[in-house]
């Protein structure tokens, strides 16, 4: 052995690209709105390589060249309950069909890629809703841990670009005295951390564990907040848009959701963080106009079908609220530079509803699309018809493309191993 | 009358009111406190419902769409796969327990827990019926026909296994 030399293998790791590669990050997020959609008037079809909208599907005419449309994916339910306005949403997210009303038994797909992700940047995660209500959230960490979104512009605002925000360029960095002490508190904590373990019990053990895990992430922070950052050109802080009304009146909610979300792609150009769950509208959506009493939950059990018609008047026109929305967030990422590109070319955006056709709280077929090209791992301009297939297949996906090593994914009928190729590149 | 006299009055007419308003909440609290299984079984007979409604409403629906003479829309299409759906769970809806000496508000008869075999024959023949429907859904001229058959099938069991109101 004497002189030979040994040469280790080592795994593809983050930084190495990081030190490699000039190219910018790629970026996950969710977004959700309400009460799906009406059949037959949202789903389009692609004739000479062109989607055709439909009535429902018409405000995406502007950014329908960014999208997929992910259609015939069902909640299988293998005999549980369909819980109204959950079991659709639940199935997704985590790939097992709730037996319980509003109890979610694993974390949320998107949180795991967060996790693969997000390691390295100031934030996890930036969840927002624009309804103003901060129990409009359906990313889970765990059965119990409910992220919790920003609901209002301004708290946004603050949280992303107030204190601890900061770019390169602005002259000699000098890391926040504030930050330096609180990492060094959270060091000395952390070298305490083994004697307590050794006189506790294994449940207290998992307790510390969850607790440090926390820690870790603020040091994480701690540590990117102490060191000079390297971000793009394009990365400055966009102004205070200050106090907003927020509320489920469609106007409002509108007016929040177009604000938010310009602060969201700046803090993304910026690389505070790789993941976001946005809410558009809340699941059995509470949206309504000014002045009316019903909501659009209410519209879609109560309002008659117009006989000559075959659909429920106001009960369309908020889905195609929820689509000027949906088409405002694809436009903004869209039109935010980035690179030789944008910023939406270095995102992978999955949209859905709780249910298909609210009408009588379907879950097969979930109305869902993806906006973007995540790098370009993923190609647009598809309709996906799966016809039945488990809906797990989706998060199957966007856990492998980024990075997740999961093979098979969901439970019990929902369990897949086969992810939805036709959108790869 | 002093005014001591005034303020004891007034002490005594709101003890007086105080005790009925105790009285009545004691009237209003006999429901009966449910055991976590009961619970359960609760959530169970509230899906239950919920879903039934939803067939009601797939259902109405379909027929809606029918007298329109809209035979091959997406609606009737969407509405026949949603109960295709529902048909295939309706016998997981009824574990013992789950009738109505639970105390819960339902429709259910305790025939169906004393008469299983004709219970669960009268839903395999909705889930029958839901399946042909979906079955041979494209071909409208046999839509109205299978529609009534399936339509049949909930009435026939009704008549024998739900409470009237």
């Amino acid at each position: 052995m004497h002189g030979s030399a040994l040469a280790v293998g080592l795994p593809w790791l983050e930084a190495m690209a990081e030190t490699t590669s000039a190219r910018p990050p790629v970026r996950f997020g969710t977004w959700f709105w309400g009460c799906g959609v009406t059949p037959g008037r949202w789903d389009p079809i692609v004739e000479d390589g062109q989607f055709v909208l439909k009535p429902e599907s018409a405000p995406l005419e502007r950014i329908k060249q960014h999208l997929n449309f992910l259609t015939g994916f069902d909640a299988i339910l293998d005999g549980k309950p369909n819980h109204v306005h959950v079991s659709g949403t639940f199935s997704l997210r985590s790939g097992i069909a709730p037996q319980n009303f509003g109890v979610i038994e694993g974390p949320t797909f998107e949180t795991t890629i967060a996790d693969k992700i997000g390691a390295r940047t100031r934030f996890r995660t930036i969840d927002f809703a624009a309804t103003g209500n901060p129990a409009d959230s359906y990313s889970y960490r765990s059965a119990r841990v409910r992220n919790a979104p920003e609901t209002s512009a301004e708290a946004l605002y603050q949280r992303l670009f107030g204190a601890g925000f900061s770019t390169a360029g602005g002259g000699e960095f000098v890391p926040d005295p504030h930050d330096l002490r609180r990492r060094s508190v959270l060091s000395f904590v952390s070298d305490q951390r083994k004697s307590l373990e050794q006189r506790l019990g294994s449940e207290d053990k998992q307790r510390l564990d969850q607790y440090f895990t926390s820690v870790r992430e603020v040091e994480q922070q701690l540590e990117l907040q102490t060191s000079e950052p390297t971000v793009s050109a394009n990365c400055y802080a966009p102004e205070n848009p200050g106090e907003m009304a927020a509320n489920y009146d469609v106007a409002n909610v509108n007016a929040n959701h177009r604000v938010m979300t310009k602060l969201l792609a700046m803090a993304l150009a910026c690389d505070q963080s790789r993941s976001f769950n946005v809410l558009f509208s809340n699941s059995a959506s509470s949206l309504h106009r000014s002045g009316e009493a019903s909501s659009h939950h209410l519209y879609t059990h109560e309002e008659f079908t117009d006989s000559d018609l075959g659909y429920q008047v106001e009960t369309s026109k908020f889905v195609v609220e929820n689509m000027k929305g949906w088409s405002d967030f694809v436009e903004i990422l869209a039109n935010t530079p980035e690179g030789d590109g944008t910023l939406l070319d270095n995102c992978l955006v999955l949209a859905h509803s709780d249910t298909s056709w609210a009408k009588i709280h379907a879950v097969q077929g979930l109305p869902m699309m993806t906006a973007g090209k995540a790098g370009g791992a993923v190609r647009n301009g598809q309709v996906i018809s799966a016809n039945g297939d488990p809906i797990t297949r989706v998060g199957l996906t966007m856990q492998q493309l980024f990075g997740v090593p999961v093979t098979s994914w969901g439970q019990g009928s929902m369990e897949t191993d086969t992810p939805v190729s036709q959108i790869l590149a | 009358m002093n005014s001591k006299k005034v303020q004891r009055v007034a002490l005594s007419m709101l003890a007086s009111a105080i005790t009925i308003a105790l009285a009545s909440c004691g009237e209003g609290s006999k429901e009966k406190v449910l055991s976590p299984e009961e619970l359960q079984l609760a959530d169970i007979v509230k899906s239950r419902q919920a879903g039934f409604q939803d067939i009601g409403a797939s259902f109405k629906a379909i027929s809606d769409e029918m007298k329109a003479g809209r035979l091959d829309s997406a609606t009737v299409d969407f509405s026949i796969r949603n109960l295709n759906t529902y048909a295939q769970n309706v016998h997981n809806w009824f574990p013992e327990g789950s009738g109505p000496e639970l105390g819960v508000k339902t429709e259910a008869s305790a025939k169906i827990w004393e008469k299983p075999e004709e219970f669960a024959e009268a839903v395999s023949n909705f889930e029958a019926a839901i399946s042909t429907l979906s079955a041979e859904k494209a071909d409208t001229n046999k839509l109205g026909a299978n529609f009534a058959r399936a339509g049949g099938t909930c009435k026939s069991c009704h008549d024998v296994f739900r409470l009237e109101d």
